[in-house]
């Protein structure tokens, strides 16, 4: 009976999928967009992320309910919806964003494209869920595995512990046994000269392979997409390659020490407590080497820091938990005014509308770049604070709520010409948060794309501007500061 | 014990008359006596990097196998694990909480507690601390912090889940983060409690070592174990009180409304009152101007006792005693300006950026003269592998490996890509924690007879140092390869990056590595716990040491010494020393040779002068201007 | 008492200690005491050169209250020179003014805290603000240690165990409340430059 009402639902299904196929798709498709730009930082759909899986929630909650706990959730569970308060609790009490800039018929698309997500089967989800690496049939296994093991865990440990004492008492004999015999039975001193030798060896080994294997993973394995990567990349290189230098010539001996001079009781250590000539030498050496770090260190970090470009185009990078809004300035490169206070309230930004700066801005979940355009990146955060992370540009910066700060650099490699560089179709340049910022963390990345100079203005302009209605309002007083530092900081420390 | 050496009772510290009555309570528990407090913080240490090595190994699971559920963990953890996945929110308690415990309840109270209070009144010749009670206070206060935050694991929304930095507003606000609730409040308790603990220990650590020396026992002969607990000490002395503010200050952001830390907070988000006018980047810089410091409060006594057991093993004296103690001066003193490092990206002004990174790339020098001098002192040396010894090893190798990678760190520029990443979790894992870790089992399997009479079982004690050697290598080393792909620290999870999860591979060969590390640190604990009761009986002097503490006997009593404290004669490092019939030659051993500089024959009768070491020990006056700074003690 | 001891501690010849261990340890404590209000301090500079801080009038009573310290540390300064001469009489007027001086100080704190609310300068507003309430309350809490200290130091007095041969308390406490006085001048002084 009941597997010919699962197949009766599912014709029905199917039916119904092909019946409005061209409706649905669209809106799941549109939903699709806004889903990833905007929940996948906490939601998934088959698995709970910081929020709640979503699997089925157009089945388990009415569609007015979602559309206000979507815009505004603590809302509702300051006004004591039972069902709001309770979800609120279920979770930790972490807090869900506001999505008052939202439309219901956006809302609306994301739980077409939630609805359509979950009436795929269980498996492929599971296969498509982005990233997972150990499929599903093995997971189950290791379930079980890990059930047993919770049984005897308590076993276990009695066990581990009889077996030191086993252990403990055989090597007590053995001891003894040697004090018998008048040599020891182990001979640890040759045993752990020896080994040190043999980890010196293994160990050099295993940090060549190391390099050999892993090296092609890191941002330094190729180009770096930024104008000021190569002055960063050579000085990380020279660093890389004395550091190397000190680092095994200082191993080997300290190993090799340990083997040459084990103990031997016919010898006498050399008495040598100083030679003032050797600790001029290696005081001196390491000092002059440093100055060379110091002052190549100096100049790259000014290179990067000071960077000069009036020129530059101006770009807002908004973080909150858990995302990332990039607003641009418009022709006018200047952007308009916000205010914290009205974050979420007149927009998801807290731009004013009003600030005749503001009409032309254009925001996005994406940041778009212009290949050789220089761009100066202004940092804002909602909540806590942020860094802004963009590894293939060697560009980073924290993000700090009331503190204005800021990046300028220059983007020379297009996403396209990158992913043929990497011969990897699917790359894509990433801008990610690298300080703790909550639960979320982890999810909270922003995708970036270089464009062309031609693909870049056909895109900017096929984006809707931000403030569509404006009135005429007070001067805008945004400066532009090529420095890539906060501008309020500068004297802050030198009191200090 | 006490009882058998009640003739030694002609000194008397007032409290303590009486003492061969001591109960229970007044003996192990409200004990005053400093081995005994010694033996309390080392304890209390071992439990709780325990607790902190078990959530490593949590949170390691978790980053190995990101999909994979574990049941065992809602055993554990409770609602925090529903389903065998652990939560995202209590992943970052986990971090949080393990750092901290590692930082401060380990590697400050367990090994600098622990050792600066068994060593410095043996090594210096005095009877006790200079103020006992203080120092019981110091562990108790320690004790109650630990209390604080274990309890803090269990209180509703869980433990501190900001980075064991808690930088605000993530830490200030209850509603960015579950963890800052409760939870937060109570590490903000703990980390006052511990404060105290460290202050109050700090000043009666530099009161014994600067006044309560023995006759002869010159700064230019106290052994440098010594010396690094005093630095520490001083440094701890100056920057914890800032902490202590910076900690206040966050409380009151937390609990009354202020907005020192925050700033442009709106109301709904900050329990109702809108917060605007504060800097985040003040706390960082309170908390960093401990936080650097604290570093090599971690570090330097780890280094002492090193230097120590090195030349000690190596039966050769420590190669450059002077600048031994200088490269200690110099980077202590270099540590309190080059905190800005950790800040380069905040925003500050690139000008005070090179300013930092400056001082920063200066501590290199010292560090790299003491990891020479110590090579230099290995060099035909008559090397006794002891399990001491081979910690003692395990250390130079990590300080100079993670050394290394802090060259790239320090520096400004390259610090860009790399700050928060994984480098920097394998930099400061392997010079800071694992060299610290093994500083201290260093210390641990070299001065465990002085502790607990007994020796612990040698085989066992190889067995422990090669798995966590090779573990810790394992564990740490290819993480900088994550880093270098810019992989971010404090990650729950890389599987929404296609290019982080490349590396699962390794995170999995890293977690099967720090499993394998805490079977070790098992072999380490049986070890320790059960050669208390099953030990074999350590006999005084079991390595042939110089130093003071192995003139007094086994057994543990109040005053250290039956009858008169030894007299030293000599620096601490004569081994090998030519025309010696012995390969070593105890402090207290009087120098035929030399002037007498007591006014009064020395007795040295408890023992016996052995050997006829000729000609002058190098007796030189260290630098003219410490001895006047330090003048007010006896010389 | 660990001085004395030592010196009785006959037959051996233990160690005699140029400075005390106990004064040692005040210093030290002192030290600490100054790491921490330079913390506070230092912090009240970054802050303060962010601009966005309100400038108010410090209370009145702050002034009287600096007062008050200043003369409290002369009778303090004079109850241990008394104590030097071994003037029973007057160590016990001198410590008792001192004694009074201090609660006097705690009471013109306290009401301060009440005329700043009064001029609407609240814990909660600009960090100008909560930095003046957490610094001087700081302070205050360090002061009721102190006037615990020298409310033992004068009952100590009332059993004439404060004497030209036991200087040890009186001279930690003198220390301490000098510190107490100074640590408070050079607050008051800070806060009227940097408004």
């Amino acid at each position: 009976m009941k597997i010919i009402t699962n197949v009766l639902r599912a014709v029905a299904l199917f039916a119904t999928i092909l019946f409005f196929n061209q409706g649905f798709a669209q809106t799941a498709e549109e939903g699709a967009q806004l889903f990833n730009a905007n929940c996948t930082s906490c939601h998934a759909i088959n698995e709970k992320v910081v929020g709640p899986a979503l699997k089925d929630v157009h089945k388990r909650r009415e569609e007015k309910w979602l559309l206000s706990w979507i815009k505004n959730s603590q809302k509702m569970v300051k006004a004591g919806d039972p069902l709001a308060v309770q979800i609120y609790k279920e979770n930790n009490e972490a807090l869900m964003t506001a999505f008052e800039n939202l439309s219901d018929n956006q809302i609306k698309s994301i739980v077409a494209y939630i609805k359509a997500e979950s009436e795929k089967p269980a498996a492929t989800a599971t296969a498509a869920a982005p990233g997972s690496s150990v499929s599903a049939e093995s997971a189950t296994n290791t379930e079980v595995s890990s059930t047993m093991r919770g049984k005897i865990n308590w076993l276990l440990i009695i066990i581990a512990v009889l077996l030191f004492m086993v252990i403990a008492l055989v090597l007590d004999i053995l001891g003894l046994v040697g004090q018998i015999q008048g040599k020891p039975v182990i001979n640890w001193n040759n045993i752990n000269s020896k080994l040190a030798l043999l980890f010196l060896i293994a160990g050099m080994g295993a940090v060549i392979w190391e390099f050999a294997a892993h090296t092609k993973l890191t941002v330094n394995s190729y180009d770096g997409a930024s104008a000021h990567s190569n002055e960063y990349d050579s000085m990380f290189n020279i660093t890389f390659y004395l550091t190397l230098v000190v680092f095994i010539i200082t191993q080997i001996l300290l190993f090799w020490y340990l083997f040459k001079y084990k103990h031997n009781k016919n010898r006498k250590a050399l008495y040598y407590p100083d030679n003032h000539k050797l600790e001029l030498i290696w005081t001196v050496i390491p000092a002059i080497v440093l100055t060379v770090l110091v002052i190549r260190g100096l100049k790259t970090w000014n290179d990067i820091m000071y960077h000069k470009d009036e020129k530059a185009q101006l770009i807002e990078v908004f973080g909150y938990q858990f995302g990332w809004n990039a607003r641009y300035a418009g022709n006018d490169n200047i952007l308009g005014k916000h205010d914290f206070r009205e974050i979420g309230k007149v927009n998801a930004l807290g731009v004013d509308p009003k600030d005749p700066k503001s009409l032309d801005d254009v925001v996005t979940n994406e940041l778009h770049l212009k290949v050789d355009q220089p761009v100066m990146l202004k940092f804002r955060a909602k909540d806590v604070i942020h860094s802004a992370y963009l590894p293939h540009f060697r560009v980073q910066m924290n993000v700090v709520p009331g503190l204005p700060t800021q990046f300028a650099f220059t983007p020379t490699i297009t996403t396209a010409d990158m992913r043929t560089k990497l011969n990897d179709p699917s790359f894509d340049y990433i801008l990610l948060c690298n300080k703790i910022c909550g639960g979320a963390h982890y999810r909270m990345k922003m995708k970036v794309i270089v464009h062309t100079a031609s693909d870049y203005d056909k895109w900017m302009s096929s984006q809707p501007k931000f403030v569509q209605n404006a009135a005429p309002a007070a001067d805008s007083a945004s400066t532009n500061t090529q420095v890539n530092v906060s501008v309020k900081n500068d004297k802050t420390l030198a009191s200090k | 014990m006490g009882n058998t050496h009640s003739h030694h009772d002609d000194h008397s510290h007032d409290a303590h008359h009486g003492h061969h009555q001591e109960s229970f309570i007044s003996k192990y528990v409200f004990s005053m006596d400093h081995k005994m407090i010694a033996k309390q913080f080392l304890i209390t240490g071992i439990i709780m990097g325990t607790l902190g090595m078990a959530m490593s190994l949590i949170f390691r699971l978790q980053l190995a196998y990101p999909d994979m559920k574990f049941p065992f963990l809602e055993s554990i953890i409770g609602h925090w694990g529903k389903d065998g996945k652990l939560d995202p929110n209590f992943y970052l308690a986990l971090i949080t909480i393990h750092g901290t415990i590692m930082v401060f309840y380990v590697l400050t109270a367990g090994l600098s507690g622990t050792f600066s209070n068994l060593l410095i009144p043996l090594q210096v010749g005095a009877r006790d601390m200079a103020s006992p009670f203080m120092n019981m206070l110091s562990y108790w206060f320690f004790f109650l912090s630990s209390c604080v935050l274990t309890y803090s694991l269990f209180v509703e929304n869980g433990p501190a889940s900001a980075g064991w930095t808690v930088y605000p507003p993530l830490s200030a606000l209850p509603k960015a983060v579950p963890g800052s609730g409760d939870g937060m409040t109570l590490w903000l308790v703990a980390m006052i409690l511990f404060i105290a603990s460290a202050l109050l220990g700090g000043i009666n650590y530099i009161t014994t070592v600067l006044n309560m020396r023995t006759k002869g026992m010159k700064m230019t002969r106290l052994p440098l174990t010594i010396w690094a607990f005093l630095i520490t000490a001083v440094l701890g002395l100056l920057s914890f009180p800032v902490l202590l503010g910076g900690s206040l200050l966050l409380l009151m952001d937390r609990s009354f409304g202020t907005s020192f830390y925050l700033a442009d907070i709106p109301a709904d988000l900050a329990g109702g009152i809108e917060r605007t006018g504060g800097s985040p980047i003040l706390f960082q810089h309170l908390f960093w101007f401990l936080g650097h410091p604290e570093v090599y409060i971690i570090l330097l006594p780890a280094l002492g006792i090193t230097s120590e057991v090195i030349a000690t093993n190596s039966r050769k004296p420590i190669f450059g005693y002077r600048a031994m103690i200088g490269s200690i001066l110099a980077i202590g003193f270099l540590s309190f300006i080059v905190w800005g490092h950790h800040m380069f990206l905040t925003g500050m002004n690139p000008f005070l950026g090179s300013v930092f990174m400056l001082g920063t790339l200066i501590i290199a020098v010292p560090s790299a003269v003491k990891t020479f001098n110590y090579l230099a002192t290995l060099w035909k040396g008559n090397l006794q592998l002891t399990p001491a010894m081979l910690f003692a090893i395990g250390l130079v190798s990590f300080f100079i490996s993670g050394g290394l990678t802090g060259i790239y760190l320090g520096n400004a520029a390259l610090d860009i890509n790399l700050h928060d990443t994984y480098f920097v979790v394998a930099h400061f894992h392997l010079v800071m924690g694992s060299a610290a870790i093994f500083g201290m089992m260093s210390g641990i399997y070299h001065w465990y007879s002085k502790l607990f009479g007994k020796m612990m079982n040698e085989s066992l004690g190889y067995i422990h140092f090669w798995l966590t050697f090779i573990s810790a290598y394992c564990v740490f080393f290819p993480m900088h390869f994550m880093g270098l792909a810019g992989v971010p620290r404090r990650y729950y999870a890389n599987t929404a990056y296609d290019q982080f999860n490349v590396f699962v591979d390794m995170n999995q060969f890293i977690t099967i590595a720090a499993l394998l590390g805490g079977f070790a640190q098992l072999i380490f604990l049986f070890n320790f716990f059960y050669s208390i009761f099953k030990g074999k009986r350590a006999s005084q002097n079991p390595w042939k040491s110089n130093t003071l503490e192995w003139t007094a006997p086994v057994e543990h009593f109040h005053g250290n010494w039956p009858g008169e404290i030894p007299h030293v004669y000599r620096w601490a490092y004569d081994y090998s020393k030519p025309g010696a019939s012995d390969d070593f030659i105890p402090q207290n051993v009087p120098d035929p040779g030399q002037v007498d500089e007591m006014q009064e024959p020395d007795p040295a009768k408890f023992e016996p002068s052995r050997t006829s070491a000729p000609a002058a020990t190098q007796e030189v006056v260290l630098f003219s201007a410490l001895k006047r700074l330090f003048g007010f003690a006896r010389s | 008492m660990m001085i004395q001891t030592m010196k009785t501690a006959k037959p051996h010849q233990e160690p005699e200690y140029v400075i005390n261990p106990k004064k040692f340890v005040l210093w030290l404590l002192i030290v600490a005491s100054v790491m921490l209000f330079a913390g506070f301090t230092s912090a009240y500079i970054v802050r303060h050169g962010e601009g966005n801080w309100r400038v108010y009038e410090l209370p009145s009573l702050f002034t009287t209250s600096t007062i008050v310290i200043a003369i409290s540390s002369i009778f303090m300064q004079w109850a241990f020179m008394a104590a030097k001469k071994d003037e029973l009489g007057q160590i016990k007027i001198a410590l008792g003014i001192t004694l009074f001086l201090g609660v006097a100080f705690g009471i013109c704190q306290w009401f301060a805290y009440s005329q700043l609310v009064q001029n609407n300068v609240y814990l909660t507003g600009n960090p100008s603000e909560s930095f003046v309430y957490i610094i001087s309350f700081m302070h205050l809490m360090h002061m009721i240690g102190g006037i615990i200290f020298v409310l033992v130091t004068f009952v100590k007095s009332l059993k004439l165990k404060v004497h030209k041969k036991n200087l040890l308390t009186i001279n930690l406490c003198n220390t301490y409340w000098h510190f107490l006085g100074i640590l408070w001048i050079y607050l008051y002084v800070f806060f009227q430059l940097n408004r």
